[in-house]
This record gives C-alpha cells, sequence and structure tokens, in this order.
C-alpha cells in the first residue's frame, strides 16, 4: 500500500491490519519520533491501522 | 484508545504521564503550559506590543495561533507577526504561504524581512561554502530579527522554542563548554538585558515537539511540511537523535533535562557576560567590537 510520510508518498508491504506503533517500527521509527493520522484524524500509537486507511506519517524534527 | 479524561478518541498517548488525551483535552493542556509558561515567567506582564517571529512551519504557526487565542482579546495587547525570507527557494516561498494564510485568518499584522536587503541570500552563500550554513542563517536572522523588532517598537518578540529545542540547545552548550550562552534561549529574555536587544519570549520551552505537531495537526493550522535544504549540516541532528532515544527508553528524560536546565539558569550571572557595545559597521548590539553578523558578511563576500 502506500502511505505519506512528511507530505511524500512511500510504498509500504502491510497486508493485515495491525498497531500504529508496529507500522512506526516498520519505517524504522521510535514512537517518540512521528505521529500517525488515520483517515484524517490523528490516533495513538496503541491504535490499529488497515491497509484500508488512508495513513499519513508525520515524523518530529523534519517540519523545520 | 479513549481519552483518559472523557470518552472521546484519544488522539495521543503522553508515556511521561501515561495519558491518553483526546483533541479537545490535549488542546487545552497544551493552551494551559503555554498560559503557565508566559505567566510564570512574566513574558507578556505590562507589555504591549509584541512580535511574534513566523517562519511558516508546525512551531512558529502554532505558537501564533495560541497566543492569538490566549491573548488575543486583550485590547491592551498588539500582535504583529515577522517572518525573516532567507531565500532559501522554494523552501520559503512554500512557507512565507503559510504564515500569510495564517495571519489573514487570525488578523494579525505581518512583515516580511528579505536576507537579500540585508545581506546575501543564502544560495549565493552556499556557492561560496565558506561557514556552516545553520550558524550563518542563525546570525543573520537574529540581526534582522532585533532590528525590526525594535524599528516596530515591540516590547517582547516571542519565539517558537519548545521543549526539544530547548534541552537540544542546553545539551549543546554544555557539550562546548559555554555556559553563558545558555542565558540566550532561556524563557524569558537573553544574553542580556541590554535596551537593545528586544527580550525573546518562548512561551512553547516546555511543549515537547511532538506535542506541538500534534497541536498544530489537530487544530487544522496549515504549515509548511519539509525539512530546511541545509539542515543535514548541523550537528544539532545529532543531538537530536539522542535525546529522542532516551526518552523512548525513560519517558520523562526531556523534562528531567528542562528542570537542570532551570536549575542551572538561576545560578548564571548576567553581570558575567562582556558588555554590549555598538558594531563599528552596522551599529546594532554586539559584545564586541564588530558584531558577527558583520564578521560573516565581510567573509561572505570577499573575493
Ligand atoms: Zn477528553
Ligand atoms: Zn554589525
Amino acid at each position: 500500500m502506500v502511505l505519506i510520510i512528511d507530505g511524500r508518498r512511500q510504498r509500504i508491504k502491510f497486508t493485515r491490519p495491525l498497531l500504529a506503533s508496529s507500522l512506526l517500527k516498520l519505517l524504522g521509527l521510535g514512537r517518540e519520533r512521528a505521529l500517525v493520522r488515520r483517515n484524517g484524524k490523528l490516533i495513538t500509537e496503541f491504535d490499529k491501522v488497515s491497509p484500508k486507511d488512508n495513513i499519513e506519517v508525520f515524523t518530529v524534527g523534519s517540519q523545520g | 484508545m479513549k481519552c483518559s479524561e472523557c470518552n472521546a478518541d484519544a488522539i495521543i498517548y503522553l508515556a511521561y504521564s501515561q495519558k491518553f488525551l483526546c483533541g479537545k483535552h490535549f488542546s487545552r493542556l497544551t493552551e494551559k503550559r503555554a498560559g503557565a509558561a508566559m505567566r510564570e515567567h512574566a513574558m507578556v506582564r505590562g507589555k504591549k506590543r509584541i512580535g511574534v517571529a513566523i517562519s511558516g512551519g508546525k512551531d512558529s504557526l502554532a505558537l501564533l495561533y495560541i497566543m492569538h487565542k490566549l491573548l488575543g482579546k486583550d485590547r491592551r495587547l498588539k500582535l504583529i507577526a515577522l517572518t525573516v525570507d532567507e531565500g532559501i527557494g522554494e523552501y520559503r516561498s512554500e512557507s512565507i504561504k503559510r504564515c500569510n494564510e495564517l495571519c489573514s485568518q487570525l488578523g494579525v499584522e505581518h512583515h516580511i524581512y528579505s536576507f537579500k536587503d540585508y545581506a546575501v541570500p543564502m544560495r549565493t552563500l552556499m556557492r561560496r561554502r565558506r561557514t556552516d550554513p545553520c550558524s550563518y542563517c542563525g546570525v543573520f536572522r537574529r540581526w534582522i530579527l532585533n532590528k525590526a523588532a525594535r524599528e516596530l517598537k515591540l516590547d517582547a518578540l516571542a519565539v517558537a522554542h519548545n521543549l526539544d529545542d530547548t534541552v537540544q540547545t542546553f545539551l549543546m552548550n554544555l557539550m562546548r563548554n559555554e555556559p553563558l550562552r545558555m542565558l540566550r534561549f532561556r524563557p524569558c529574555g537573553g544574553i542580556s538585558d541590554s535596551e537593545e536587544f528586544v527580550p525573546r519570549i518562548r512561551p512553547l520551552f516546555a511543549i515537547p515537539e511532538r506535542e506541538v505537531l500534534a497541536y498544530a495537526l489537530h487544530n487544522g493550522i496549515k504549515f509548511h511540511v519539509g525539512k530546511c535544504p541545509y539542515a543535514h549540516y548541523a550537528i544539532r541532528n545529532h543531538v537530536r537523535k539522542f535525546v529522542a532515544d532516551m526518552e523512548e527508553r525513560y519517558p520523562g528524560t526531556k523534562f528531567a533535562l528542562l528542570n537542570s536546565y532551570l536549575y542551572m539558569l538561576r545560578s548564571l550571572r548576567l553581570d558575567e557576560v562582556p558588555d554590549i557595545t555598538k558594531c563599528r559597521e552596522c551599529g546594532e548590539p554586539s559584545t564586541s567590537g564588530v558584531c558577527k553578523r558583520c564578521i560573516l558578511l565581510s567573509d561572505a563576500l570577499r573575493k
């Protein structure tokens, strides 16, 4: 699936729902270093994301 | 997950306080913290004209948004936004657009100052590669902002330093053995109390960067997303990574560092800072005969 990281599209392999924290781990990001927005709403790292969701990741410390 | 304060969906988990918060309670907490910082450090007390330095990034636009929310109704007080255009091509033109949007949405007066009117644009300088871009950029930005703030007769200038900036700078000053520079980023004031320096205020100094980002996203603040193209030069990136790793392992590390900083700040004495004189070249305040901006400028322009 394709998700958006800091405004840029990135392809990532995941087929089943998983915790946002696991998604961040897949992306090599610690939970303190990013926020996840699912279908336009911020979620915590303990919430789940599914490949059907519209997922945006914002990393901390890279917005200038 | 549900909010620890109500039954709404949580938008963030704060590991250091083990709390889940919904948008409403999280925004309230963030605004409360900024308000407390302003009160406890007398940032706006008795002041009439307050500048807010905005770059178009999440921190400064969230700062303007919060200050407008907390102070906008106070008729004795006027908020004025200032932006420095460093001339870093697209990176800046995009972000200036975001500044304009928020200022007109909030009805805040906005002034833009361009590097090219005061110095050389970053692009030109980087072709010469004589100085570390971040130090050059920082020196010029501070010089322009101070001059502009004085010309606008501002009583204080708010800058968007968040908790991460504060602890990173604190650690960097420790590592470089430059304790007096710690005065420079104190919550209210700067390296000197000289009238030539418009005092800087930092209402976000105790708010983690991740939370400033969450605040901006949740409140629909449109900010510019993107790295400064020169940012990879900075040592700060190593320190940022180190602090983030520590916070992840030991939640609360950033607040502990902040409290150490505030404790040490109390024992630093302003009278140990060299006297402020006027720069021989530009007339702006300086701790040596010629200010840093003028030294860098003449170096950049040397053939
Ligand atoms: Zn709530
Ligand atoms: Zn000078």
